[in-house]
């Protein structure tokens, strides 16, 4: 069930994230909305590394069960991977404001005519 | 020798960082650097390439550990042929880019090293999370060449670019977890081997989002927005490379994963193929037409690369083996035509100082030797026999007949006669007598020897889409095995399993 709510979390994130990239007219917000799709990628690998009562993956005679440790691997590649797109999507922010002068997508159009 | 799939990722990561510290070299010592690179690893992949010839399909162990727990590397024919573009892509684009200026230079250098280890990873990828990340570090650095203008246009591009590359990224990485989800396995030819298990409800999920995300790197219709602002956004250089090698390592992503992961060979997958036989069309119709109005060379030549996707997803769409066959092969025949066109067309752009079609007004009195270059290339695109472009639609059409789709037929010669009415307009522009004289070579800023290296290319270039046609059946060979692999992953994977086992 836990699991369950996880994914469906998972994807409201994303929506949220999607959502905020479509409609919002400042670069900034969309580098903000490009970060929270991308965590909720990460929310949805822990949710599928979950196991029902289990540990931490440190190997051990009395341990049972595991949660399972390869979508935390991915988890911590996709967090650096999000790191480094949205440093080189903030990166282009500001060449743009050097550019324009301002943030807002509908006047950055306007200008280019 | 043994060690050449790991070799051709690591080679041009060296040389980028090497060539990334130019600034402590002094300049000959710089090109020298930058010139064996780009040696390197040509001769690195060639060596690959008759490896696998010869001995067939391989299943690389990296640091010697087995699939569950180590990387698998994965070179088979389709791997072959894609990296065969990207080398020979790579290669021209180093030799093409001393026509373009020192500081330039530098810098291109460095991130061409990049994009070909990025994209050489992606090629030889045997787990699909490794493929996510070569694929995203390949996005990274294309946006880095459509800013690498700094100026206001190439800015916004690279930006809109971006969001369309993060949306498709996060797609794609959605679709991984959910087949680990399902399968407990990251490495391909364990997922080949288990995806019949999948729930059908989530392998139609994953699928429709490794579709959609690819689509946006590809460039599928209403997901194409970015790509022709990028285009030309980025020089011409690096257009013809985005043109070339970067929209085919889309293609291959593409096709590595709904055949050789996901298992798309079947049957039960029509309704796959008859979306992608839709989209094709769709892209065809839409990339033509888009070029048809486009005034900006470079534009409309972006988006006759739209209309070429087209081409090749209708080949995957008509749910053969030729028509896969074909579609790879369009595909091969495809870089070397429109990165012809890019790199010659910007002489003209250089020498009239704008894109602008209706300023090309006799281009061919200054630019002879280019335009030849420019038109030959055109007619092949076009696809006028007995050309290399020509070759492969024609097998497109047969698959397409051969199964009774007579639609998408009408559709690829419909946009055939577009491609000449829009190509044919800058031929008779090009040939009137030019209004400004002392125009050439000089007006475009470039020595004599500079401008030899680029023709030399262009000249391969040609060659290569002139004589196509009439190579040995050898050759073609290869594109129908790498189809065939693709249409049968799972039985193929367990031979390949138990020979990397022993």
């Amino acid at each position: 069930m836990i699991r369950e709510m996880s994914f469906v979390a998972a994807i409201s994130v994303f929506c949220i994230g999607l959502y905020c990239v479509l409609t919002d007219r400042n670069l900034i917000k969309i580098c903000v909305g490009l970060s929270i799709m991308e965590s909720s990628i990460v929310l949805l690998l822990v949710a599928i590394a979950y196991r029902e009562g289990g540990l931490a993956p440190v190997f051990s005679a009395e341990i049972e069960t595991y949660v399972d440790p390869v979508p935390h691997a991915l988890a911590l590649t996709a967090i650096v991977i999000g790191a480094g797109v949205t440093a080189v999507a903030l990166g282009l922010s500001v060449l743009i404001y050097r550019h324009f002068g301002t943030l807002n997508i509908d006047k950055i159009w306007r200008s280019l005519g | 020798m043994s060690h050449l799939p790991v070799l051709v990722i690591v080679i041009p990561l060296i040389f980028a960082f090497l060539s990334s510290l130019a600034g402590f070299w002094p300049s000959a010592v710089r090109r020298g650097i930058v010139g064996v690179g780009f040696l390197l690893h040509p001769l690195c992949v060639v060596l690959l390439v008759s490896r696998m010839l010869i001995r067939g399909p391989l299943l690389y162990e990296v640091g010697g550990w087995a699939a569950p727990l180590g990387i698998m590397l994965l070179v088979d024919e389709l791997s072959v042929i894609f990296l065969c573009i990207l080398a020979l892509g790579m290669f021209f684009a180093f030799l093409y880019s001393f026509s373009t200026g020192t500081a330039r230079q530098e810098k291109l250098h460095v991130f061409f090293f990049l994009l070909t280890a990025s994209i050489s990873g992606q090629m030889v990828a045997g787990d699909i999370f490794n493929l996510f990340v070569f694929l995203e570090l390949t996005t990274v650095v294309s946006i880095a060449l459509v800013a690498l203008k700094k100026k206001r246009r190439p800015v916004i591009s690279a930006f809109v670019y971006m969001v369309y590359a993060a949306i498709s990224s996060t797609l794609l990485l959605i679709a991984i977890a959910l087949l680990y989800n399902a399968t407990g396995t990251l490495t391909m030819a364990h997922i080949a081997q288990r995806i019949s298990y999948m729930p059908p409800a989530s392998y139609a999920v994953v699928l429709v989002s490794v579709v959609i995300s690819l689509g946006i790197k590809i460039g599928l219709v209403p997901l194409h927005f970015w790509q022709a602002d990028a285009y030309d956004g980025a020089g011409s250089t690096v257009a013809g490379i985005f043109s070339g090698v970067v929209m085919k390592a889309g293609v291959y992503a593409l096709l590595r994963l709904i055949f050789t992961v996901l298992g798309a060979g079947g049957a039960h997958s029509r309704l796959l193929f008859g979306f992608l036989l839709m989209a094709g069309c769709i892209n065809i119709a839409a990339g033509h037409i888009g070029a048809l109005f486009q005034l900006n060379l470079k534009k409309m030549l972006a988006f006759s690369s739209i209309a070429h996707a087209g081409y090749i997803f209708v080949g995957i769409g008509s749910g053969t083996a030729a028509g896969l066959a074909a579609a790879v092969f369009h595909a091969f025949n495809h870089f070397f035509l429109k990165t012809a066109l890019f790199w010659s067309g910007r002489f003209f752009i250089a020498g009239k100082r704008s894109s602008f079609i209706p300023r090309m007004r006799g281009i061919a009195v200054s630019f002879p030797a280019m335009f030849i270059m420019f038109f030959l290339s055109a007619l092949a695109i076009v696809g006028i026999p007995p050309t290399a472009g020509f070759a492969s639609k024609w097998l497109i059409a047969l698959a397409l007949q051969e199964r009774g789709l007579l639609l998408p037929l009408v559709f690829i010669a419909a946009g055939t006669v577009v491609s000449l009415w829009y190509y044919a307009r800058i031929f008779v522009l090009a040939v009137q007598h030019p209004h400004e004289t002392g125009n050439g070579i000089q007006g475009a800023r470039m020595t004599k020897r500079q401008a030899a290296g680029a023709l030399l290319v262009l000249m391969v270039l040609c060659l290569y889409s002139l004589s196509a046609a009439f190579f040995p059946q050898d050759f073609y060979s290869v594109f129908e095995a790498a189809a065939f692999r693709l249409r049968e992953p799972a039985e193929y994977m367990e031979i390949l399993l138990a020979g990397a086992l022993q």
